[in-house]
């Protein structure tokens, strides 16, 4: 049977924000939503986003005083970050 | 490294643009800080040697530095680490386990980094259900609510509010599927009499359903340490917007600071500290007759759009509390 909530599935519309206010969990959506709320956002780390996502180029693994939007090709890197106790697998809202 | 002072480490993924907007703010106030995409992980050295003495030291960029110059944490929106080579999958499904764990002991070695949030607080605030129990403990508001798999129950709390009751997820409203094309969201909404028939449906999954509230504005709290950031969202001025003020977009939405009742606001300073959060995005409702309703708490919730829509500065706020003695 059907969960009752899918009378009210929706497809994503190609300019989802649900991350901007929060209750977003899935890679996906943070990819797709939070870039385009930067691209909406007109700064300038938006912009730098922007650019990055448009890039399959890797840049460093981590930084120090400066900005790292690497764009990761990874095989995990859809995977939803589930509720869990462990480190790294806190659930966000 | 540099010799900026006690560094804040900015743990979340590559493509979190608030931690974006934050570290550029901290650049501008010569924060020393470190931002680490957790899908990276695998590609990072670290070493922990308890030996005569303890060590303990991560690497970024040919630079090395000790856990204990970690001054805070900031820990947001991480990912699973990325595991790449050759190994079969489930290998390399393990050699993340491995990762994550010598990560997580390694930063945790430290008692004096403050995090924000710990992950544990974060999993601990995570349970919408549990929220609103505690919420109304805390003295805070909360609508009639029913969780369910009963649809007797469900019939019988629809009709004893007229009918006026919303239904929501009880943790997120994102379907992934296989292809981004058949991925499905759900947002809160009204529960019609004509979906009677359909209630037996909550027998196969949990539903969450609460009474409608007669909004005047949704409200965003952002709690960073003591600060407390109240925004209303003027949803109610298109229809669209009038049950989940996140439909399309949030477009044209309209924003005011507004300042919290001194109990309301104690309440929810409580709330988040219950939990032992340092940062707490919460959603309220202030309906017509001026009452304040609590719905949720969002432990890693976004924020830095209101600091560009609201007028607000809650990334000088985070940063104060990750730079505080």
């Amino acid at each position: 049977m059907k969960p009752f909530l899918s009378t009210f599935f929706e497809s994503r519309p190609t300019d989802d924000l649900l991350a901007a206010c929060g209750t977003s969990t899935g890679t996906r959506a943070k990819e797709n939503g939070d870039a385009d709320y930067a691209a909406a956002s007109g700064t300038q780390t938006s912009t730098a986003v922007r650019e990055e996502a448009d890039s399959d180029t890797p840049r460093s693994a981590a930084s120090v005083g400066t900005s790292t939007m690497t764009k990761v090709k990874s095989e995990s890197g859809d995977a939803d970050v589930a509720p869990g106790m462990a480190l790294w697998e806190a659930p966000v809202l | 490294l540099g010799s900026a002072g006690p560094l804040v480490l900015i743990i979340s993924n590559a493509l979190d643009v608030t931690a974006d907007f934050l570290q550029a703010r901290a650049r501008e106030r010569d924060v020393c800080f470190a931002r680490l995409n957790t899908e990276c992980l695998a590609t990072l050295p670290l070493e922990m040697r308890l030996e005569e003495s303890e060590t303990f030291r991560l690497a970024s960029e040919g630079k090395e530095f000790s856990v204990a110059e970690i001054r805070s944490v900031y820990f947001r929106r991480p990912v699973p680490p990325a595991v790449g080579g050759d190994a079969a999958p489930h290998v390399r499904a393990w050699m993340a386990s491995e990762i994550r764990s010598a990560w997580g002991g390694l930063l945790n070695t430290s008692p004096t980094t403050r995090w924000v949030n710990h992950p544990l607080a974060v999993s601990g605030a995570s349970y919408k259900p549990e929220q609103l129990a505690r919420a109304r403990r805390t003295a805070l508001r909360i609508p009639p609510t029913l969780l369910t798999t009963k649809p007797t129950s469900a019939l019988e709390f629809c009709e004893r509010h007229d009918w006026r009751v919303i239904v929501k997820p009880v943790a997120h409203g994102e379907i992934l599927a296989e292809s981004e094309a058949d991925d499905r969201l759900v947002y809160t909404n009204q529960v019609s009499e004509d979906l009677k028939q359909q209630l037996d449906r909550v027998a196969s999954c949990p539903t969450l359903f609460q009474r409608r509230l007669d909004k005047a504005t949704d409200v965003r709290v952002t709690i960073a340490g003591h600060t407390v950031v109240a925004v209303e969202l003027h949803s109610q001025e298109r229809e669209f917007s009038t049950i989940d003020c996140r439909r399309e977009n949030m477009r044209d939405m309209r924003y005011s600071i507004v300042e919290l009742p001194p109990e309301i606001r104690a309440q929810l300073l409580a709330l988040t500290q219950s939990y032992g959060l340092v940062f707490a995005a919460i959603d309220l409702v202030r309906d017509v007759n001026g009452t304040w309703w609590f719905l949720e708490l969002n432990p890693a919730g976004q924020w830095a759009w209101l600091d560009e829509r609201a007028g607000t500065n809650i990334a000088d706020a985070l940063l104060d509390v990750l730079i505080s003695e």
